[in-house]
């Protein structure tokens, strides 16, 4: 019994929403918290089964785990958040800047794919550098981003400018 | 085109939440936009003049400022919520009652940054707080305080909650007694900017006293012991050795240390040795000026040769992080500005030469043989040597990157390690 880790199988198999199997390392895989409680339930058994990932397609799901296998080392996050809160920063190390030098669709779809797959660390590396994307941006630049319209009224455009007026350079 | 739901956009935002000029770009690029980021527009208000005018006479425009807030606020109630810091207050004697109740009705307060006014102040003696702000019963829900320009009294009071504490231009003239006062015990960081006086390390050690468990600690004054007492022309001399001692005999376990030494002229440095900050076993983030590593000092050019130095005792094994600020003075990443100011367009420029870059390899050579840990060097050059500027705490003016030599390149590469120069 006190052998079940050692015996659960070294790599597992994932079925991507497009039907493609990808076979790897389990614990590369398990820094995806659903992939890990997954398993777990499964007992650690039949896992020759693939499981279905049914929210991402295969070329994300290669990115994402290629993410994984950088960090699978990683030591678990700590939760010692800073108490001034207002130091949140947007630092990325370099190997996660590279890794998210990729079109935007990719990025939104790795984002989406992170938030769902339950990897704290890559969201919030694609949080940062979506961040950093806008940073300093005018709301023309920033709708063009993310291809949004302008839907305010001339009345809704003033009232925000009022409720803002406080924090403008006068 | 992929879609990000509301609460991952939200996520997203809240990276900018002390981005205060872009917070106000994405309120005004659609309704949803506006929904999601004007909660995290509202987390941390600060009252500030116009970028141009921000410095102490801006009291007027702070003030304007307020107002303009506390009628959004008015028109808004549901906007109370949000705020988590405020500041800076100024406490006017009149009104004092009335702000403190004022900053009562933000339930999820957890800073403010104050600024002395008499009426912080017991009106029978400076030595203590006015029990008026002292009772108040937010003041057991903050976490941070930056208080600027404080009253001596602010260190007897017992703020339980604080966690982080920065003092900025702090009146040292009053403060006499310190080590009778009970000190901060919850306190895990604590920044000092700005002393309206030269520290010797004496006084150092007696401030860090009242901070018994500090994890992070940020010093940026102007620190030497006064070698002659001529008022007219003091002379100052830089003690590395007393200063690394004063914080070290009370603060082993620091974690986040920045010591910026902000130049009093004339300054001499005493010692021929780096200061020996490995003696902090336990560091993982050090930022220092050049002076206290190289003894780099205006108008002296007796600069230690990192080759002929034994570094090892100098940084600890647990570094992570390594910043050092060097004075734009000394130009040390190039030999001419003429092409920065004549074109006003920053591009690359190399090191003066590889003799003179190759200190450069001292920092890959290091994490091979000790400083297994270490993953960035940033090399920032300044005006000031300061490396920070008081009032926003945003490091460096310039933050481009420079490429050196290819050597060196090659050198950090192969050490995994991230160098940035920036100036």
């Amino acid at each position: 019994m006190a052998s079940a880790s050692t015996d659960a199988a070294k790599v597992i198999k994932v079925t991507t929403s497009d039907g493609i199997d990808i076979t790897v390392d389990r614990q590369v895989a398990e820094r995806s918290i659903l992939i890990k409680n997954l398993l777990e339930d499964l007992g650690g058994e039949s896992t020759d089964e693939p499981i279905p990932i049914p929210n991402v397609n295969e070329a994300v799901m290669k990115k994402v785990l290629e993410w994984c296998e950088h960090h699978k080392a990683d030591p678990p996050a700590s939760q010692d958040d800073d108490s001034d809160s207002r130091k949140k920063s947007t630092d990325i190390e370099e190997w996660d800047q590279k890794f998210m030098q990729v079109d935007q669709e990719m990025l939104f779809e790795i984002i989406l794919a992170a938030n769902y797959l339950d990897i704290k660390a890559l969201l919030d590396v694609g949080c940062k550098t979506v961040a950093n994307m806008i940073k300093g941006k005018s709301p023309d630049e920033i709708r063009k981003t993310f291809n949004i319209q302008n839907d305010f009224t001339p009345e809704e455009e003033d009232q925000i400018r009022r409720e803002n007026e406080w924090a403008e350079d006068r | 085109m992929a879609y990000l739901p509301d609460e991952l956009m939200h996520e997203i935002f809240q990276y900018l939440e002390c981005d205060r000029p872009t917070l106000l770009a994405i309120a005004k690029t659609s309704r949803r936009f506006h929904c999601i980021v004007q909660p995290i527009s509202f987390r941390h208000i600060e009252f500030s003049g116009p970028s141009y005018l921000r410095s102490r006479d801006s009291e007027d425009y702070q003030e304007e400022s307020k107002a303009l807030f506390d009628r959004t606020l008015k028109e808004n109630g549901w906007l109370r919520k949000c705020v988590r810091s405020i500041g800076p207050m100024m406490f006017n004697d009149s009104a004092l009652r009335h702000e403190l109740q004022q900053l009562q009705s933000y339930p999820k307060l957890e800073g403010i940054i104050a600024k002395n006014r008499e009426s912080l102040w017991c009106p029978y003696s400076t030595k203590t707080l006015n029990p008026v702000f002292t009772k108040s019963p937010f003041i057991n829900r903050l976490k941070w305080m930056t208080l600027i320009d404080p009253p001596e009294g602010i260190f007897r009071s017992q703020l339980n909650s604080l966690q982080h504490l920065r003092v900025q231009d702090l009146n040292y003239a009053q403060m006499t007694t310190w080590d009778q006062y009970p000190g901060f015990p919850s306190i895990t960081s604590f920044d000092l900017y700005g002393v309206q006086r030269v520290l010797s390390h004496t006084d150092l050690s007696r401030i860090l006293g009242l901070f018994p468990g500090l994890l992070h600690l940020r010093v940026n004054a102007r620190l030497g012991v006064s070698r002659n007492n001529s008022v007219r022309n003091p002379e100052w001399i830089f003690e590395g050795t007393g200063i690394i001692q004063a914080l070290w005999q009370q603060h082993t376990s620091l974690e986040v240390l920045e010591l910026l030494i902000t130049k009093t002229t004339p300054i001499i440095v005493n010692s021929r040795v780096p200061l020996q900050f490995a003696v902090f076993e336990k560091l993982k983030y050090l930022k220092t000026n050049a002076m206290c590593l190289f003894n780099m000092v205006e108008p002296q050019h007796t600069r230690i040769d990192p080759s002929d130095h034994n570094w090892e005792h100098v940084f600890p094994r647990t570094l992570e992080r390594l910043e050092i600020i060097f004075p734009r003075t000394m130009r040390t990443f190039y030999c001419s500005t003429e092409n920065i100011v004549s074109t006003g367009h920053r591009s690359k420029v190399c090191l003066v030469s590889p003799s003179q870059s190759r200190w450069l390899h001292l920092f890959p050579a290091l994490k091979g043989r000790v400083l297994h840990n270490l993953r960035s060097v940033c090399l920032t050059e300044c005006d000031d040597e300061q490396g920070e500027n008081r009032n926003t705490g945003e490091s460096g003016t310039a933050s481009e990157l420079w490429d050196p030599r290819d050597a060196i390149t090659k050198a950090y590469l192969e050490a995994d390690l991230v160098l940035s120069i920036r100036i």
